[in-house]
């Protein structure tokens, strides 16, 4: 594992999370492009993202919505 | 300023949103639903505060989060602020490559990937703590920017940055124990026979 690798490491979350410098992260792609097993691990870790996302969105409840409708309505009636 | 009058056009939208997230914060439908009529309520009579134009669906949660908080804390025997023993970086993606053979290789990240059902993604972020829970609901479910959760929740961004290091690694654990009880890792399922 080279120095590149141990950065590239370091700042993984914050390029997944896209909160690094356009240049900080080109420079992270480049390695990436260039070095498999970095690539492996930080496609894991954004696929691993993507699943948590979208197996935790749930559909709100036709009735949930009806009820917190009517809850601000009556604020506002009251108002 | 923003006009009370338009409230519910410009933040009924993101109920569905605050919904997903009340359930992994109170654990139940009940309680979310509970959570979230809250937090629209105070929303509401609060609505003359929020600067128009500025980012509503953050603001929103933060009052989804205080409220969270201040509720939820009373009733939990655990201390406000857990801390997680240390895992290692890329702990699932490891665990994957030390229990699979060479030529496994992608196919086994694939199975643990695909494997894991919603109710094992939903179960082992409530095992989270609160404190690393929410920051990981934050930034993985809403993909809120790192100064907006440090905005939501009121600490500094670098803590906020530590917590969902942190948090993830232990949601990693977590998911580590779903995949080997439903045999997603094909070498500790035959070690686990011998």
């Amino acid at each position: 594992m080279s120095h590149n690798c141990d950065d590239a490491l370091e700042k993984m979350y914050l390029y997944i999370d896209g909160e690094l410098t356009a240049d900080t992260a080109g420079e992270i792609k480049v390695h990436l492009d260039d070095c498999p097993p970095c690539w492996d691990a930080f496609h894991f870790e954004e696929r691993l993202k993507v699943v948590v996302r979208t197996r935790l969105r749930e559909e709100v409840p036709s009735e949930v919505m009806v009820r917190l409708q009517s809850i601000i309505r009556s604020e506002r009636l009251s108002d | 300023m923003a006009d009370q009058a338009t409230f519910e056009d410009d933040a009924m939208q993101f109920a569905p949103q605050l919904y997903s997230a009340a359930l992994r914060m109170a654990r139940n439908p009940a309680d979310a639903e509970d959570l979230v009529q809250e937090t629209f309520l105070k929303a509401y009579r609060a609505y003359h505060t929020f600067e128009a134009g500025t980012n509503l669906k953050a603001w929103l949660y933060r009052i989804l989060t205080n409220t969270y908080m201040n509720r939820y804390r009373k009733k939990q025997r655990r201390p406000d602020e857990v801390e997680l023993g240390d895992t290692q970086d890329l702990y699932l993606y490891r665990k994957i490559g030390s229990a699979e053979s060479a030529d496994y290789s992608t196919s086994a990240e694939e199975a643990v990937l695909d494997g894991l059902v919603e109710a094992d993604i939903k179960a082992a972020v409530e095992s989270l703590p609160e404190n690393f829970r929410v920051p990981v609901l934050l930034a993985d479910l809403e993909g809120f920017a790192y100064k907006e959760i440090a905005e939501i929740l009121d600490i500094p961004i670098g803590t906020v940055m530590s917590r969902l290091h942190r948090g993830r690694k232990a949601l990693q654990r977590e998911l580590y124990e779903y995949a080997k009880a439903r045999g997603l890792l094909p070498d500790e399922e035959i070690a686990a026979h011998e």
